[in-house]
């Protein structure tokens, strides 16, 4: 109860103080004002034939049939000191038979001044340096958003949080205080078809218990070292996605084991491109891997590489690896009926990315393989600027592995092709 | 010891001859790299700092436009050397908020650093590439932060009225070939201030493929300044239009202006 309050307060306040802006910048400075948006139709159709005869998914073959506005409005006082902004969406899905609906995706006020700044309310933290794979990032993200072809912009969700900066010219830092646990939006199982299936007939889902006096906590500390931009990490928080308790063969909770993570990144030039570096641990409170339900620790690492050629094509290597801590103690508390996961995950991708037409036609190819898992993912996009405020983007999500369990290979079944338009103003 | 005698005044007559010869090849290439470097100072780093709205417009053949809108912050730190450069984009409205930043050495490739409001992100982008278009205009990252003076040979070819002012028209030749897309370039430099008021450059066939011209060149606080100049690319006809807006020098722009912090956020009073 205590916490409901706390968390609906926070989002009373931050309610309270953007009407008060919207309605003071409107009213009495006017030009300190903006109000931006879109209007977008998204929409995704799942190609794969499957068989699996009674499964809700299989009879729709529509991923996402939506029409989606967003209003932007910002303010910022004359001084710098004061801004706030917000960014509201409205949304219609017909494939989930949905009403229009709304969501606040950010909306936050920030208070700049000297060598530091805050950020308070519903924000976006991106940090690290993978693409597409994160250690450091600890934020919460929509993966179904990203399986289906939405906009790469929605594979992040906002944390409802504080950001504190503190700056200077040997070392700057951010530390972001979040104390409404929101977790990852999981493969969304109404949708698509992915492992385990069928999900349990009965769950439960326990958030964590996370206030305002027991938040999450991240820590980023970056400054450049000889050119490179170099940072280290901490995190006190949780797993965001789930750990499962079966309490019954039909029923099962899910919740989110407390984790830390310590890490480092460092990006600078090196032969004649980009050299990406980035590790972390990830210390799960299972310390010697002998609970089945909770990961084990894990080392996360990755190199990457970037390079620039003639004719604006751009093309990226990246290799990603996370080794399980404890790997005996897994294997011999592993539960008989469960697939056993490897010691290390290691996961290449490449990323082509060429500009025509005078940067109007972007193409881009974007692949994941794994030698371990034995499984990839293939993303081919084509985004045309029809206009300097309509674009439009054509892609496909394309997945396969040899065994149905693996973190790619599981969604063998969800490829699919996806449309995009968005008129911004 | 007479042939000796004749022998020596000969050598030194023809080591004489050969001086004087010389000597004007050598004190022309000093005085057009000194014109090149003196153009160089005047078109990219007047002033210690200098902010401007840059309003670009990309023209097709057909007369379609297509706008690109943005303020330019730059900061000088050393003199025709290191630079540091940020830009804000207002539009189109798909770049909108996304600030871009390079830090511009003379020795070195750049190193360039790349918002994404939408996620939030700060990202170093690869920058070996000068020669690709800076936001799909017809001007690339090199006719935006200039040529390194030393990558070319230039000569003086003539001097000759451009309009109503004098100039030298220089030939720049790529001492590397594979490094430059052009197989020579020529610049009208203007006598006076120094400023390109003309610039065409040929291709690997001895082919005019692309013209600068210096449109409007105005006074701003005792600084010449090419307030509308365009880059018409000869073959497909399309070209760029950019005009200066609100520029001011020396306005005392801090150091960390040029940082991640404020990539992300940048305060107004810098960017409109």
């Amino acid at each position: 109860m205590k916490k409901q309050l706390s968390v609906k307060n926070i989002k009373l306040i931050t309610g309270l103080f953007l009407l008060f802006t919207v309605y003071y910048s409107l009213f009495t400075v006017s030009y300190a004002f903006d109000l931006h948006g879109f209007l977008q139709g998204n929409y995704s159709y799942r190609t794969s034939n499957t068989n699996c005869s009674g499964a809700v998914p299989c009879d729709k073959y529509w991923l996402l049939i939506e029409e989606r506005a967003q209003l932007s409005p910002s303010y910022e006082d004359p001084s710098g000191f004061f801004a706030a902004k917000a960014k509201l969406d409205f949304f219609h899905d017909a494939v989930v038979e949905s009403k229009w609906d709304a969501a606040l995706r950010e909306a936050y006020f920030t208070l700049s001044g000297g060598f530091a700044d805050a950020k308070i309310g519903r924000q976006i933290v991106t940090w690290g340096l993978g693409d597409l794979v994160f250690i450091n990032d600890v934020f919460p993200k929509d993966w179904t958003a990203f399986i289906i072809g939405r906009p790469i912009e929605y594979l992040k969700k906002g944390v409802d949080g504080a950001k504190l900066g503190i700056y200077s010219s040997t070392l700057n830092g951010e530390l972001v205080i979040i104390p409404v646990f929101e977790a990852d939006t999981l493969p969304d199982s109404k949708r698509l078809i992915f492992y385990p299936f069928p999900a349990p007939a009965v769950n439960k889902d326990v958030k964590p218990n996370t206030d305002l006096s027991n938040p999450e906590i991240a820590i980023k500390l970056y400054r450049p070292i000889m050119e490179w931009d170099t940072s280290i990490y901490f995190y006190n928080g949780f797993y965001r996605s789930p750990a499962a308790r079966m309490d019954s063969a039909s029923s099962v909770t899910y919740y989110y084991p407390s984790l830390k993570v310590y890490g480092a990144s460092t990006q600078g030039a090196a032969l004649d491109g980009i050299l990406s570096l980035e590790a972390g641990y990830y210390d799960s409170q299972d310390k010697n891997g002998n609970d089945p339900e909770i990961e084990n620790s894990q080392i996360r690492y990755l190199i990457a590489y970037q390079k620039a050629f003639a004719g604006d094509f751009t093309a990226g290597i990246q290799y990603y690896a996370e080794k399980m801590m404890d790997y005996g103690n897994y294997t011999r508390t592993l539960g008989p009926k469960l697939p056993r996961k490897d010691e290390a995950r290691e996961l290449y991708s490449i990323r082509l990315t060429r500009l025509l037409h005078y940067q109007t036609i972007k193409l881009s190819l974007f692949t994941f393989y794994s030698p371990t898992d034995k499984d990839y993912f293939i993303n081919p996009e084509i985004k045309y600027n029809i206009s300097d405020n309509l674009w439009t983007i054509i892609g496909a999500n394309i997945f396969d592995g040899e065994r149905a369990n693996t973190f790619l290979g599981q969604f063998r079944h969800d490829d699919n092709i996806y449309w995009n338009i968005r008129y911004e103003f | 010891m007479n042939k000796i005698k004749s022998r020596m005044i000969s050598v030194v007559v023809v080591l004489l001859l050969t001086a004087y010869c010389l000597l004007p090849t050598v004190s022309h290439a000093a005085d057009v790299t000194d014109i090149m470097k003196k153009s160089q100072l005047a078109f990219l780093y007047p002033g210690k700092d200098m902010k401007a709205r840059v309003y670009m417009r990309l023209i097709n053949k057909d007369g379609k436009e297509r706008i690109k809108e943005m303020t330019m912050l730059r900061k000088n730190y050393q003199e025709g050397g290191d630079q540091k450069y940020f830009i804000y984009f207002y539009q189109p409205a798909d770049v909108r908020d996304m600030t871009f930043m390079v830090y511009k050495y003379a020795v070195k490739d750049d190193d360039r650093w790349i918002f994404m409001p939408a996620l939030n992100m700060v990202r170093r982008i690869a920058a070996n590439d000068k020669r690709s278009s800076f936001v799909g205009s017809d001007f690339t990252y090199e006719d935006v932060s200039g040529r390194d003076i030393k990558d070319d040979n230039h000569s003086i070819t003539k001097e000759e009225k451009l309009g109503d002012k004098d100039a030298y028209i220089i030939k720049g030749e790529p001492k590397d070939e594979k490094g430059a897309d052009f197989s020579y370039k020529l610049s009208w430099i203007d006598k006076g201030n120094f400023l390109p008021l003309k610039e065409e450059y040929y291709d690997k066939r001895g082919e005019l493929y692309k013209v600068f011209t210096a449109d409007e060149v105005k006074d701003v606080q005792g600084f010449p300044v090419i307030t509308k100049r365009t880059m018409k690319d000869v073959k497909s006809e399309h070209r760029t239009e950019v005009q200066y807006q609100k520029t001011e020098f020396n306005i005392g722009l801090d150091d960390d202006v040029f940082t991640e912090r404020y990539l992300k956020k940048p305060l107004k009073k810098w960017i409109e």
